[in-house]
């Protein structure tokens, strides 16, 4: 069997910066707001969480936004359980309100819409979660993109 | 890598599923009146044409990331200054070929400069003030 390829870590200063740009901070302005991460997490402190870098470029930025976080509330969700197509799911959803339609996105609205999905099927994974758009809706959802379930 | 924020238990590494039931996650909200509008208003978007595609095209130009907690709305999006930009000022434009990496990058999909063109006669908002007080005002 192929062995997994090793997660990317991101560690030297460097390129933590680069990800700190990617957020919109400077070095300076937030440097406090990353680190680097190792395993296993048992020294996270108050306030820390993991952070990817594909839960950024889906459009993840920080504080995070009130309403991404009640819908994470809303399903029982923690952030890590959504795959990151999801989270960009969720995030097209928020601009398409706000961009095109003209209303600040609600949960209600979202779930309108959408349902929550577990992948895999072994009972003893914490596995993964996707939002699908409903197949019974009188109201069309615009064309989603090609990409699967990751 | 670790971030810092608001400590929140939505944040935490989770040990095993959600608490909620599955039934919930499909469970259909019933929507009240007020919403008609905004359905109608989703309806032409799509009837029009309009793709996710295209509205992740949108969104990477603005460069605005949508799950931040922002100040104002992205239909108040104002330029290359704007607050809600991760990036600001001059030369902060993105190029095609930025598009083209970004778009690849998220979608993994072929990138195709004509998918990310607007179908005619829809405007974000933020480009078209009058469209957007007329819009406002009727939702």
């Amino acid at each position: 069997m192929a062995s997994l390829v090793r997660p990317r870590r991101f560690q030297t200063e460097e390129e933590l910066n680069t990800v700190r740009r990617l957020l919109g901070w400077s070095p300076h302005e937030a440097a406090w707001g990353i680190r680097a991460g190792s395993v296993p997490l048992g020294d996270l402190r108050t306030g820390e969480f993991v952070l990817f870098i594909s839960h950024i470029s889906t459009g993840l930025g920080l504080p995070i936004s009130s309403f991404f976080l009640l819908l994470l509330e809303d399903f029982s969700l923690q952030l890590q359980h959504l795959t990151p197509h999801s989270i960009l799911m969720t995030s097209m959803f928020f601009h398409l309100c706000e961009m095109f339609v003209g209303v600040r996105p609600c949960v209600i609205l979202f779930r309108h819409f959408f349902v929550l999905v577990k992948s895999g099927k072994h009972k003893d994974e914490v596995r993964a979660y996707y939002f699908q758009t409903r197949s019974d809706l009188r109201t069309p959802y615009i064309p989603g993109l090609t990409g699967g379930k990751w | 890598m670790i971030a810092t924020t608001e400590a929140n238990e939505r944040l935490v590494m989770p040990t095993g599923g959600p608490a909620s039931d599955r039934q919930s996650w499909r469970a259909k909200p019933s929507l009240p009146s007020e919403f008609d509008p905004v359905l109608s208003k989703i309806r032409a978007l799509a009837e029009s044409g309009l793709t996710s595609l295209h509205v992740l095209g949108d969104f990477l130009k603005c460069r605005i990331a949508n799950l931040k907690q922002r100040p104002r709305p992205a239909w108040s999006f104002t330029g290359l200054q704007g607050c809600s930009r991760t990036y600001r000022g001059e030369g902060s434009d993105l190029t095609q070929k930025g598009l083209e990496v970004l778009v690849r990058a998220v979608t993994g999909e072929i990138f195709i400069p004509e998918h990310l063109i607007l179908p005619q006669g829809v405007v974000p908002l933020c480009e078209d003030s009058s469209l957007r007080a007329a819009v406002l005002a009727n939702l």
